[in-house]
């Protein structure tokens, strides 16, 4: 059997030999070519993001709206956890609602809206990501909270623990590896979703960039931002999966 | 020192599921039990019975965890409720949290405490089951047994009078098991616990209890009180060859008697 690290290596050096086979073509042996431009002219053009494309300042904009918004979202969801575990029959129903709303209708099809009624707007595109980000993490936490193992309630039950203390110290932190393994998951779908929702609001982030650059035919500022959107999502994901291993190395689950 | 007797009452229990068409799989049959708990000596009481037989089933009922389809338990002749915290039940998978440090184990179970004077009591508890120095571990590091000892540990800081053990000792190695065998008795004679241990284990029940209540499958009922202690308070230690190979064949003869033979798995 194939462990995981092992696969990583290989797709890891796999990109490195795309890579390599990128530089070897495009900068030495076609040069001239209509369909990918030559590396020292995507390396060039890492310049051009910084000023003509306001790198640093749509750099921000995503990365706090992606990173801030999960944070939120999480919190927010510690906070009703409680009220989710012990729902009520009429909130069963309304969680029943939306996961068949989501299962259906796309999110980015509220961010359309989103950007119909409020165009170019900063703090929409704020709001469009933690609805989605929530969503998400909703939806887990409601299928998560049924696979807590018997043996931790009922032995917390046994202790006398009220229906408060199991719902926060039991059940929460029982599924909390697998939560940020959801996070960790979704973390590209969270990208793709705000970039799809900056490019149609055409306000600040990644997503303004891609079009600025489509519209202005730039492809060397095109590849160099898909390049450098895939650094950060892999530093992102980098960044939670070590999280998880050092803050929730435990299993809770029934898996 | 004054005596106290708790008493604790099953009566006329009865547990059955509903199945499709209307049909019903009874799974415990009119069990009726009573066993005191006695302030000046722990004691150990095994429900031995073969897989299947609800015994589970019966010990959390017991526990406070389920409901019974009918009948009830009783503790001092009151209806039992889990927010009394005399009776704590260890399930058969290692229960004690992963994501907290031994210690933290033990004030999770203060927090759910009706007052704040236990938390005292956690130092001699952990001293007493050997935890000293593990602290700051967390259970995923360790071994059941240690796991199993973090669970024990934990249910001792409410102060309860019983602790149900629901065959949690069967999946251990044989050293192990016989660490908790001397956990339990050191613990039963130092706080004075009464122990019911649900086991499929002929041997294990034997060697620990004072008596044994023999259970039946299909639908399980219990149909025979064995009492092997004949000194209640006499410190309890584990049973050596002799007495143990009389106790069994008692046992055993009992079955035939009974045509129960097949139903028990000895495990010796």
């Amino acid at each position: 059997m194939i462990s995981k690290n092992t696969y990583g290596k290989k797709i890891a050096y796999f990109l490195l030999s795309y890579f390599v086979i990128w530089i070897v073509l495009f900068e030495f042996i076609l040069p001239s070519n209509n369909f990918l431009p030559k590396p020292s002219i995507v390396l060039d053009s890492f310049s051009a993001l910084w000023i003509d494309y306001h790198l640093f300042r749509n750099f921000i904009s995503s990365v706090a709206s992606i990173y801030v918004s999960i944070i939120a979202a999480y919190y927010f969801l510690r906070i009703l956890n409680k009220s989710l575990i012990n729902e009520k029959k009429g909130f069963r129903n309304f969680i029943f609602s939306i996961e068949w709303f989501s299962k259906y209708v796309p999110g980015i099809v509220l961010g359309f809206l989103l950007v119909y009624w409020f165009p170019h707007s900063e703090y929409v595109k704020y709001l469009f990501i933690f609805i989605v980000i929530f969503n998400t993490l909703f939806l887990k936490h409601m299928d998560l909270a049924l696979r807590v193992k018997q043996e931790y309630i009922d032995s917390a039950l046994s202790l006398g623990a009220s229906n408060s203390i199991i719902a926060n110290k039991v059940i929460w932190k029982s599924f909390q590896p697998d939560l940020m393994n959801h996070i960790y998951n979704s973390h590209i779908y969270f990208w793709a979703m705000l970039i799809i929702f900056e490019f149609a609001n055409n306000g600040k982030g990644f997503g303004y960039i891609f079009r600025s650059a489509l519209e202005f035919k730039d492809l060397s500022a095109l590849i160099a931002m898909i390049l450098l959107t895939g650094i950060i999502i892999f530093l992102g994901s980098l960044i939670i999966k070590l999280s998880k291993n050092k803050f929730f190395f435990w299993s809770g689950i029934e898996h | 020192m004054s005596t106290e007797i708790d008493i604790l009452q099953v009566k006329n229990v009865s547990k059955y599921f509903e199945m499709p068409a209307g049909a019903k799989n009874h799974v415990l049959e009119n069990i009726n039990l009573s066993v005191e708990h006695n302030s000046q000596y722990g004691q150990v009481i095994s429900i031995l019975a073969p897989f299947g037989a609800g015994k589970s089933t019966l010990l959390r009922i017991i526990a406070g965890l389920e409901n019974p389809s009918a009948g009830e338990v009783l503790f001092n002749n009151v209806n039992y409720k889990l927010s009394m915290q005399k009776i704590v039940y260890l399930p058969e998978k290692p229960s004690s949290f992963p994501w907290l440090s031994v210690k933290h184990n033990l004030i999770f179970a203060v927090e759910t405490g009706l007052n704040n004077n236990i938390e005292k009591n956690i130092d001699n508890i952990i001293s007493l089951l050997g935890l000293t120095g593990y602290e700051n571990h967390f259970p995923n590091d360790a071994s059941k047994g240690f796991r199993f000892r973090i669970s024990l540990a934990r249910a001792l800081v409410v102060n309860p009078k019983f602790i149900l053990i629901d065959d949690s000792i069967r999946n251990l190695d044989t050293e192990t098991k016989k660490e908790i065998y001397d956990i339990i008795n050191l613990v039963a004679n130092t706080l004075k616990i009464t122990f019911v241990l649900g086991t499929t284990n002929i041997s294990e029940a034997i060697k620990l209890s004072d008596s044994i209540f023999l259970m039946k499958k299909n639908p399980g009922l219990i149909f025979h009180e064995l009492k092997l202690n004949k000194e209640p308070g006499k410190n309890l230690k584990v049973r050596g060859k002799e007495d143990f190979s009389s106790i069994k064949d008692e046992i055993e003869s009992l079955l035939k008697s009974k045509d129960l033979a097949e139903e028990i798995s000895f495990i010796i």
